[in-house]
């Protein structure tokens, strides 16, 4: 083991803390790749690192399923109360208010099956990441409201995408060993992002997006 | 689909959000003036005060208390609640007309609403549900825009607008947005509204296009994919492209005078078109869509980069530049139907040279004698010509011919000393027939013929020569004018012009 990384754990800190602290910069550097050059967008940069170490402290399987009923919840809640009339953050806390019942009988539920499958046993959940999770109902109700469900459901999956990589990248046992033996990437994670913010070519997907365009740029150029 | 070296070579004409962000909004939209876009309240009173004409304010409510004491029965029939700094048009309501007797509106999807509901909307507004960053915001209550006639038959309730792109002084590109059923009457493409390409020289539509909505769309990265379509969405289904909009000029002057007074150097103005008022400036935009480029299916960047830097006096002409440089997308539509390309009344023509072997030794001597600097004989000259349709052949300045070889040819038809001009056409017939096979006998004096030119009657040679005239070689017959005050070298006539239609209005092009 390194001799920093060393020095870091017998000054008394945590695997686990040193574990967070060095794949922050790598999840935030993820979700701006994602979104300057492949053209991802996520609900901002602090969800999908908030879900990828809740996924790694929680259990992947059971937090996307957890993440699962919190955003078919807000999604339900939202559409009971969309005709009547509140005010706006009083509608958010309202539909925390349903998440918080739809989460209680879902965990509930979840007590019945898990005599037969300790899978779904949700009732002994860390309650850290239970709570992180359930955080991004605010984003999600958010864009719901402004954008329309389609872009609401499509944000939570691309957040959900970026955050399963970044799960995958800690859960992976050389990738994690590595970026813990090796904490110089954090200064490195600046450099990416300083090249990143100066990317200003094509996101990949806008080669889709304006493939008409390009192809007629094509056609005239070859006239 | 392209190879993708070839794709990534044609992209760099089409405009990106990260090129959009660093290149054009970044430096060339300040923060101040991107404060003045984003507040539609405070844009409203910049344009109003600049004399710019946009739809009239009847209430600003800033908070509770304002709400609380609104007198809803002063409200007019017909208005729009808009928040001030909403986004993606969210928050808006349109009502068109108040049930009798009753405090109620109606909505454009014929539903009601009452003033609970209205408060409602207005507290969520306040509240900044609809807000950039959901931060407090203000909403405001103006009057609606009446459709215009012509563009009301293609909307779907709501109220279609023009958004040009401005930047540098100079309208680049310009869509007309379309409401649907879809969009619930809203004009963002986004929603579901209709997008239809202008060409910016003859404020036509050309191409328009709605968003894909199907599994596809549902995968990451692929929210903002759009379909050309031809017609309207409704069941009417008319025809979308070939739209002469109307005010189209003045669409223009009102764009660029947006970009003058509100500091946005690359500048989205959204314009509306009344009824009684013509065009109304909607609202500003300081980081303008890219969506544009698919409607109109032509890159954004590459027209960006050929005016960055570009001095531009005013705004006649700022429109002069973009009608020259990017108007066009309808002629090429006429050219891909007739076949035919379309020329102003002055072109740029390409004149070739005689070829070095009918030219005499001694005259590409005195020819390099006089122009030192050039290595070679004579050369190709890039030269503005006039169209005329009132001549049938060509005619060629003796200046330009003698530029291009046709000096020994000139001294040829000299030395015969034929007289200046004839009393009439039987004399000049008459002198012609007894001279013309000893004229015609030059290498390059294909033919000599009569002509009137300052109502002089006279006998001039006729050459060969080729010519490029956009971009269509053209191996013609061109009489050597008499005339010194010819005020462009040449002049093509109708022997010439077969392939082409000629557009009167049009003045030559600069690329």
């Amino acid at each position: 083991m390194p001799q920093l990384t060393q020095w870091f754990l017998d000054r008394g800190i945590s695997e686990d803390i040193l574990l967070i602290i060095s794949f922050i910069p790598i999840l935030v550097t993820m979700t701006s790749i994602s979104r300057y050059i492949f053209g991802i967008k996520t609900f901002g940069i602090y969800s999908p690192m908030v879900l990828a170490f809740s996924f790694y402290f929680m259990g992947a399987r059971q937090a996307f399923i957890f993440t699962f009923i919190v955003i078919l919840g807000a999604w339900l809640i939202r559409d009971l109360i969309r005709r009547m009339q509140f005010h706006y953050i009083s509608r958010i806390a309202i539909i925390y208010c349903g998440v918080s019942i739809f989460m209680l009988i879902s965990i509930t539920l979840s007590t019945f099956i898990s005599s037969k499958d300790p899978f779904f046993n949700f009732g002994q959940l860390s309650i850290i990441p239970a709570i992180m999770i359930i955080s991004i109902t605010d984003r999600f109700v958010s864009n719901f409201i402004k954008k329309g469900p389609d872009a609401a459901v499509r944000l939570t999956l691309e957040t959900l995408i970026i955050a399963i990589l970044g799960w995958a990248l800690m859960r992976f046992e050389p990738t994690r060993y590595f970026v813990l033996n090796n904490l110089w990437l954090i200064p490195v994670m600046i450099f990416v992002n300083y090249l990143t913010g100066n990317y200003t070519g094509m996101r990949w997907t806008e080669f889709i997006r304006f493939n008409q365009v390009i192809k007629n740029a094509s056609d005239s150029s070859n006239d | 689909m392209l190879p993708i070296v070839q794709m990534i070579k044609n992209s760099r004409q089409t405009l990106g959000l990260n090129h959009r962000n660093a290149v054009y909004i970044r430096p060339y939209n300040k923060s101040k003036f991107k404060r003045i876009a984003d507040d539609k309240l405070l844009c409203k009173k910049i344009l109003s005060r600049n004399n710019i004409p946009t739809s009239q304010i009847y209430k600003v409510i800033r908070n509770h208390d304002q709400l609380d004491s609104i007198k809803w029965e002063e409200l007019p029939k017909s208005f729009a609640l808009k928040p001030n700094i909403g986004t993606g048009g969210s928050g808006i309501i349109v009502v068109y007309g108040r049930v009798k007797n009753s405090l109620e509106w109606i909505r454009t999807d014929g539903s009601t609403l009452n003033v609970n509901a209205l408060k409602n909307h207005i507290s969520k507004i306040l509240d900044g549900q609809f807000s950039m960053g959901n931060r407090k915001d203000t909403a405001f209550i103006e009057e609606r825009v009446i459709n215009d006639p012509l563009l009301k038959k293609y909307s779907y309730k709501g109220v279609p607008d023009i958004r040009v792109i401005v930047f540098n002084r100079v309208p680049i590109m310009a869509e007309l947005r379309l409401p649907t059923a879809e969009s619930r009457g809203a004009a963002n493409l986004h929603a579901g509204g209709i997008g239809v390409g202008i060409d910016i020289a003859t404020g036509i539509t050309t191409v328009a296009i709605h968003r894909i909505s199907n599994l596809l769309t549902c995968f990451p990265g692929m929210s903002d994919m759009y379909e050309i379509i031809e017609n309207t969405l409704d069941e009417n289904q008319l025809p979308i492209s070939g739209i002469q909009i109307p005010h189209w000029r003045e669409i223009l002057e009102i764009a660029i005078k947006c970009q003058d007074v509100s500091g946005l150097k690359f500048l989205g103005a959204d314009i509306a078109l009344d009824r009684d008022k013509g065009p109304l400036v909607f609202e500003l935009n300081a980081r303008s869509g890219i969506a544009i480029q698919t409607a109109n299916l032509s890159g954004m960047r590459d027209r960006l980069e050929r005016i960055n830097g570009l001095k531009i006096k005013d705004a006649e002409h700022g429109i002069r530049i973009a009608k020259n440089l990017f108007g066009g997308e309808v002629e090429d539509e006429i050219k891909s139907i007739s076949g035919r390309n379309i020329l102003g009344l002055i072109e740029k023509a390409i004149f070739q040279p005689v070829p070095p072997t009918e030219v005499p030794v001694e005259e590409v001597k005195k020819h390099k004698k006089r122009n030192r600097k050039k290595r070679s004989g004579f050369t190709t000259i890039k030269t503005k010509v006039r169209i005329n349709t009132g001549i049938r052949t060509s005619k060629i300045s003796p200046i330009l011919a003698t530029r291009l070889g046709f000096r020994p040819a000139l001294d040829f038809f000299k030395n015969e000393e034929i007289p200046d001009s004839f009393q009439s056409r039987d004399d000049a017939r008459k002198y012609l027939e007894s001279v013309k096979e000893k004229l015609i006998g030059h290498t390059n004096i294909v033919d000599v013929v009569i002509t009137v030119e300052d109502d002089k009657i006279s006998i001039r040679p006729v050459i060969e020569i080729e010519i490029e005239l956009d971009e269509e070689n053209i191996k013609t017959q061109m009489i050597i004018s008499n005339r010194k005050d010819m005020p462009y070298s040449a002049e093509i006539g109708r022997n010439d012009l077969k392939n082409f239609l000629i557009d009167t209005s049009k003045t030559f092009s600069l690329h």
